[in-house]
Formats: C-alpha cells, sequence, structure tokens
C-alpha cells in the first residue's frame, strides 16, 4: 500500500504536467467515440477478470486444501505468468486508450477539413470575384482612356479644319488624319469590337455574287476606308482589280505590308479625282457612320460620277434597328457620328437617283440566350421571343446595294 | 458562426443537460450551426498526462487523477475549426479558444465549497485531500484564466467565482428560467396536503434531514421522489426512524446525512413500524407535476445547493418552499416568511417549519401565493437576455 506521501508525489506529478502542458494541442477523447466501440475495452475487462486465474481460489471451492497445497507449488510458474497477464491487461487498456485519441483525432481533423474546404472555397469564390472585379475596372479604364484620346484627337481635328484667324482655309480637310492618336485608337477599336479578320472575310462573301459578274467590265472596284484590308484581300483572292483609299495611315501602311493596293487620303474626295465611268464597283464598309450627312451626300454624288452605268455601289453600316445596336455596341467607338436607320440609307440613295437599291442583312446566328425560349410550346411566348430576335438579336450590320443607272 | 459546445459527458440527462439543449437551441435559432462536443468521463485516460497510477493511487485519490485526465482531454481538443466555443460542466473550462465563453454551473464542488464536508463526511482523508484541493484549484486557476466571459447560472455560483478565483469583470449572470404552470396545476396548497422532497439522493442533498424531519412533523405525510446512489440508504434510514426505539426526537440530524451512505451503517429495526414517508424512486413529468399540484409545500434541504431548479418548480405550482440557512441559492431563492421558510439545517427547524404551514392556512395560502409571483421572475425570457449578453461579448 503507497502511503499518502506517495501518492501526494503521484498529485504533484500529475498537476505540474499539467500546468507545464497547458498549451498542448493533440489527441482528444472523441465526442463520438466509446469503450463500447472499440472492441478493446470489453477485451480488457475482460483479460483483467481472468488475470489472477490459476492463482486464487474462489471462495466456495471444493477440495479447497488441495488446491491451495497445489498452487504454492506452482507458484514459482504461475508468478510469472500473473505478471505476464497484468502486462498484457495494461497493454490492451493501453491501446484502447490510443484507438480512443485516433478515432477522436480523426473526428476533429474531419470537423476541422471541413471547416478549411469551406474557408478556401469562400477565398477562392473571393480571389475570382476580385479578378473579375480588375478585369472589369481595367476595361473601363481602358475604355475611358480611349475615349478621352478620341476627344483630344477630335478636337485636334476640328481644331486644324477651322479657317485661320486670319480668314485663310484650314490648313487640313476634315478626315483627312496622318497616323496619329485617332489612328491608333481606330485600329484597336477594330480590333476589339469589329471582329477577328477571318469573321469579316466571311461576312463579306455574301457580297462576293454582286460583285463578281461586274470583273469582266475589266474596271478597278474602289474600297472607301478598308481598314485592316478583308474585303480588298478577298477581292484579290478572287482576281478582281480593286484598291482602297483610307485616311488612317497605319491601316495604309498594314495593307501596303499585306501586298494590298491601299492609297493614303480622303475617299469620298478621290471619288471626286477619278475619271467618270471609270469603276465597276464602289464599296464603303463600316464608313457611313464615321461621317456627316454631307459627307454622305458628297459619297453618294462621287459614286455616281465615277461608277460606270450599272456599277455597284454597297454601303454597309451597323443596324441600329436591333436595339441592343443602337443603344450600345454602335457607341462603343467614340468615332461613330450617328446610326444610319436602313430605310433612311435606302430612301437617301433611291433619292439620289440610284436604282435597284437594296437593303440586305446579312444571316446571323441565333443566340444561345433565346435558344431555350425558341424550344417553348407557348404561342404568346414564341411570338414575343420572335419579337425579340427582330429587336434585340437580330442582324448587327447591314448593307445597302444599288446600281447607278444607265443612261437614259 | 460555428459554435462548439464542450460538456464532459456523465451518461444522465439532467436540468443541466435541459439547459444545454435549450441554449443549442437558441444559437441555432440565430443561425449558428452549433456541435455538441461531449467528452465521455468513463474513457478519460487512467494515465493523466501519461503519468502512471498505481491501483493503490487510484483507489485513494480516483477522483483527481480522473478529473485531471478531464482536465487533459479538454485542454487537448483542437477547436481551431471553431469560431466560438460555450463550456459547461467542469472542467470543460479547460477547453482553449480565443472565444470562450463559460456557461458556469459550478466548479468541481469537492475541490472547493464542499471540500471540508466531502472529508467530514469520510468520503476521504484530509490531509490528502486537501493536497489534492490545493492543486485542482492551481491547475484551474490557469485554464479558468483563459476564459473570456464566464456566464454563471446564479448568484451563489457568481461568489464562488469571485471568493475562489477572483474572478468579477467577467463574470455576468444567466439565471435559467422555469417553466410557467397551467393554472389547474398551481392550486392553493391544502393544509392536509403531503410534503414533497424531490431530490437526487446523492451526497450532499441531504433527503436524510427530509425524512428525519418528517417523523418530528408527524401526521403529516411525506413523499420523496428521485433517484441516486444514496436511495437505499434513505430508505432503510427512515425505516429506521419510524420504528419503535429509535428515539427520532433526540438524535442529531447532522451524523444522519453527513457520512458516506454505508446502508450497514443503520440499525435493523427491531420491530417496523408504518413510515408517514414514501419513497418513490424516480418518477415521470407527468407525476412528478401531480405530486407538486396536491403537495402542501416542498423541502428541499440541499446544502450549499448551486440553483435550485426544484424549489422553483414548486413555487411555480404555487406552494412554499422550506429550505435551509445553509442551503446556499436555495436560501436566496426563498425569502423567510414571504415564500417559504429559510430555517437551520435540522429536522427540527424543517419539522417547525411543516407545522406552522399545516397549522395556519391563512399563512400557507399567502406564501403559496408569494412563492408562485417569485418563481416568476425567473423567466426563460431574461435567461435569453443575459445569455445573448454574455455571447455578444465575444462574438462583438
Amino acid at each position: 500500500m503507497s502511503d499518502s506521501t506517495d501518492i501526494v508525489a503521484l498529485l504533484d506529478e500529475v498537476t505540474q504536467r499539467s500546468l507545464r502542458e497547458s498549451g498542448r494541442h493533440g489527441g482528444v477523447a472523441s465526442p463520438e467515440v466509446s469503450t463500447h466501440e472499440t472492441g478493446i475495452g470489453s477485451a480488457a475487462a475482460a483479460a483483467a477478470q481472468h488475470s489472477h486465474m490459476g492463482t486464487v481460489l474462489g471462495p466456495g471451492a471444493r477440495f479447497g486444501l488441495a488446491k491451495r497445497a497445489l498452487l504454492r507449488v506452482t507458484r514459482l510458474i504461475t508468478r510469472d505468468q500473473v505478471a505476464y497477464n497484468a502486462a498484457v491487461v495494461e497493454a490492451l487498456q493501453s491501446a484502447e486508450q490510443q484507438v480512443l485519441r485516433l478515432q477522436a483525432l480523426i473526428a476533429t481533423a474531419d470537423v476541422n477539413r471541413e471547416v478549411g474546404e469551406e474557408r478556401i472555397t469562400r477565398d477562392a469564390d473571393a480571389v475570382r470575384a476580385a479578378v473579375r472585379e480588375m478585369a472589369r475596372q481595367r476595361e473601363a479604364d481602358r475604355a475611358e482612356l480611349q475615349l478621352q484620346r478620341a476627344r483630344v484627337s477630335l478636337f485636334l481635328q476640328e481644331a486644324r479644319g477651322l479657317p485661320a484667324s486670319d480668314g485663310s482655309p484650314a490648313s487640313q480637310p476634315r478626315f483627312h488624319e496622318d497616323a496619329d492618336d485617332a489612328g491608333a485608337l481606330y485600329s484597336h477599336l477594330e480590333e476589339r469590337f469589329r471582329g477577328s479578320r477571318d469573321d469579316i472575310r466571311v461576312r463579306q462573301t455574301i457580297y462576293l455574287q454582286d460583285v463578281l459578274p461586274l470583273r469582266e467590265r475589266g474596271l478597278p472596284l474602289l474600297d472607301i476606308g478598308p481598314g485592316r484590308g478583308e474585303w480588298l484581300d478577298l477581292m484579290r483572292e478572287h482576281e478582281f482589280p480593286a484598291y482602297g483609299v483610307d485616311t488612317n495611315a497605319l491601316f495604309v501602311e498594314t495593307a501596303k505590308k499585306d501586298g494590298l493596293d491601299v492609297r493614303h487620303g480622303d475617299g469620298i474626295a478621290h471619288l471626286g479625282d477619278v475619271d467618270e465611268d471609270s469603276l465597276a464597283a464602289v464599296t464603303a464598309f463600316q464608313v457611313v457612320e464615321h461621317i456627316p450627312f454631307d459627307s454622305l451626300r458628297r459619297l453618294l454624288d462621287g459614286a455616281l460620277h465615277a461608277l460606270i452605268p450599272g456599277g455597284l455601289l454597297l454601303l454597309e453600316t451597323p443596324n441600329p434597328a436591333n436595339v441592343s445596336v443602337g443603344s450600345n455596341s454602335f457607341w462603343l467607338d467614340p468615332t461613330h457620328l450617328r446610326p444610319i436607320p436602313p430605310d433612311l440609307l435606302q430612301f437617301v440613295l433611291q433619292d439620289h437617283g440610284f436604282v435597284d437599291v437594296e437593303v440586305r442583312f446579312p444571316a446571323w446566328g441565333e443566340d444561345e440566350r433565346l435558344a431555350s425560349l425558341a424550344a417553348v410550346e407557348n404561342d404568346d411566348l414564341r411570338t414575343l421571343t420572335e419579337l425579340l430576335k427582330q429587336d434585340f438579336f437580330g442582324p448587327k450590320d447591314y448593307a445597302v446595294l444599288a446600281r447607278k443607272p444607265a443612261p437614259a | 458562426m460555428r459554435i462548439g459546445i464542450v460538456k464532459p459527458d456523465f451518461h444522465i440527462i439532467g436540468g443541466a443537460e435541459g439547459l444545454l439543449k435549450r441554449v443549442a437551441g437558441e444559437l441555432r435559432r440565430a443561425g449558428h450551426r452549433v456541435s455538441s462536443i461531449p467528452i465521455d468521463v468513463k474513457a478519460v485516460s487512467p494515465y493523466p498526462y501519461g503519468v502512471h497510477i498505481s491501483p493503490e493511487a487510484w483507489a485513494r485519490a480516483g477522483n483527481f487523477f480522473r478529473y485531471m485526465g478531464l482536465v487533459e482531454e479538454f485542454s487537448a481538443l483542437e477547436l481551431g475549426g471553431f469560431d466560438m466555443v460555450v463550456s459547461t460542466q467542469p472542467p470543460s473550462f479547460a477547453a482553449r479558444h480565443p472565444r470562450h465563453v463559460s456557461l458556469f454551473f459550478h466548479h468541481e464542488r469537492i475541490y472547493y465549497d464542499l471540500a471540508q464536508v466531502y472529508c467530514d463526511a469520510g468520503y476521504a482523508t484530509p490531509p490528502l485531500h486537501t493536497a489534492a484541493v490545493e492543486r485542482v484549484r492551481q491547475v484551474d486557476a490557469s485554464r479558468l484564466g483563459e476564459v473570456r466571459t464566464f456566464l454563471a447560472i446564479s448568484e451563489e455560483v457568481q461568489r464562488r467565482l469571485r471568493d475562489y478565483n477572483d474572478l468579477i469583470g467577467n463574470v455576468q449572470l444567466a439565471i435559467p428560467g422555469v417553466d410557467a404552470v397551467d393554472g389547474s396545476d398551481s392550486q392553493e396548497p391544502a393544509p392536509q396536503g403531503h410534503v414533497l422532497c424531490v431530490s437526487r439522493h446523492e451526497f450532499p442533498k441531504r433527503a436524510e434531514l427530509f425524512v428525519h424531519a418528517m417523523k418530528l412533523a408527524d401526521p403529516a405525510k411525506g413523499v420523496v421522489v428521485g433517484g441516486g446512489g444514496r436511495l437505499e440508504y434513505v430508505r432503510r434510514l427512515d425505516a429506521w426512524l419510524s420504528s419503535e426505539g429509535s428515539d427520532a426526537a433526540h438524535i442529531d440530524s447532522r451524523p444522519l446525512w453527513l457520512n458516506t451512505g454505508d446502508v450497514a451503517t443503520v440499525p435493523t429495526p427491531a420491530v417496523r413500524r408504518e413510515s408517514n414517508v414514501a419513497i418513490l424512486g424516480p418518477v415521470d413529468d407527468e407525476r412528478l407535476t401531480e405530486l407538486y399540484r396536491d403537495a402542501l409545500c416542498l423541502v428541499a434541504p440541499a446544502f450549499l445547493e448551486d440553483f435550485g431548479l426544484t424549489a422553483l418548480e414548486a413555487m411555480a405550482h404555487a406552494k412554499p418552499v422550506i429550505v435551509c440557512d445553509d442551503g446556499g441559492h436555495l436560501a436566496r431563492i426563498v425569502q423567510d416568511g414571504v415564500t417559504g421558510f429559510v430555517v437551520p439545517p435540522t429536522a427540527q427547524g424543517i419539522a417547525a417549519a411543516v407545522q406552522r404551514l399545516r397549522n395556519d392556512a391563512g399563512l400557507l395560502r399567502k406564501l403559496g401565493c408569494q412563492a408562485r409571483e417569485r418563481a416568476a421572475e425567473f423567466t426563460w425570457e431574461r435567461f435569453r437576455e443575459q445569455l445573448w449578453a454574455g455571447l455578444d461579448t465575444v462574438m462583438g
């Protein structure tokens, strides 16, 4: 029997360890685990019950005297056995505690993992949102910068186009601009919003049927404002003699590098410079929305002058009948002056004397946002979908094709 | 928020468990995720802090080593995944968390307010227990100091935190409520009603004091409700006190309860007589309600009670309550001569109070009525407000 001093020493030992290890983190008894679940607990209890087997007699044992004598004789052997049994019991109890601790560790690790995963997901969402916001802000800043540059550029153009204070004519006509910021801006806008070169080429193929029959006339096609030169490239591919005139020096330079005949200058003015009846076709893609109405009229006058009878005038421009274009995408290009509705352009051409005036909408893909609506059975909804298609998801561009009339 | 409620699992469902269920429900209703983290007291390591404890040491100081094993387990809980932790019974306050609120029911009482009577009763020997008391308080202090806010369940428990641990500034009250009682179940007490004692039969709830008192209050009838380790001891004691020759009127009450409840120490009565006390053991809620309803009064004889739920339940049933002046929080709940009587912890003191109630119907009615009003002050609404006030100090 230990005396109190020994036990107090144990109290001290436990107390000191507790005080020292108050900050320890590690295995824990589990909320979900009990000794019953481990199985080891009951094994240990059973082992403990029988650990003294063969060394003691039950109170009611028969032949107690003889058995006790036998026990005394066998004590040499059973003494070690009892010690061994006790060690096994202790080992089982220790193992049970370890199992409990491990299970508890797993249980708490599960909770912590769950929390960790939640935090990672939350953080990742936050990072994604931040990146999206930064990208949005960057686009907004870039658009703002481009707008400011364009404003400055237009201001410079206006300033150059004004008569000098001494009454002498302006040093440069409007829409004649060297490779300055405005040119660079427009080049960027084309890249950003118009579409890739290949896209544009594909879109323009719908006009080949109108143009190519004129090839046999042996006269060239003039493309006003060819930009990146997709249409001229298409003409070259179909061996149609064609050249362009562009005010944007950057485009001219690039086109020349591509082996295209593009001249730097004002295309509208150029029409007045060429001989009468000297061009098979005049085309202008995405040009008329950049120029004042007077300039449009001058362009039509020039085309009537330069085209051969039966020659083709093709003007392509954004389609403001598509509300999304008219209210939004049209204005993405700050050099756009005003949208021109198809009916207006058609009327102006007819009014100028062109014949066979036709408004043509290129084919356009179904917007996937309407796909699910289009599939529904409800007639009202389908009607509404059709309206939506026309007014919001219709063609982004349209063209007016017209012929110079033959002489009376 | 993800909130963990840590508690030692004693494998019993009592008042504390009911209260914690209510707290968890309250937190969940507020949109928090609540996890219960019980630690099975039966599965605590026999090697606290890796120290090998001999069987002799276990036999003489098992409570200490078991307690330290629990301290170790709670200290080692990995609670980083929780946003807040609520600890409950001792020593769950050893759980470590920066946002730690301890809903403090009581200390490990045999090392605090019951340390002396525990030895006096013979459960422990003074030098060894005194050594254990010192060390437990030392270890507790190291853990209690890390708790942000304490919510003491009564002024009595609040006082103990102040007196034993110098904890004042971060101790608030969260006093549990008592459910309102239907009018039909809270009728006026009748002088011929039984005298009720509702108590677990554990040391030092002192049901022994009650059965002794009832012998002196004969012909009043007593009813004892509750289970526990000393139930058989109380039964035998009642049988002996009822017998001829026990001379109940001249026995000192104190030795009857201040012992380890060893049934062998109770003399076997030579001639049995019918007792005026019915010892029912545990009963269901419905039966308990009936017993409250039909009672003359409740006697709550416990020593240094933390809270005193049964007293409040009886008062909600419009019954006066007799408590002892060393009854801890019981003596705060009951106002002497207003909602019951606060008497010396003797059979004579209790019996005299019972007789007063039996003999004065007007007084009985008045005290019952006032008791019901007093119980109505212990609302769950107040508990909720106090609970949130405490939780807000760490949620902030």
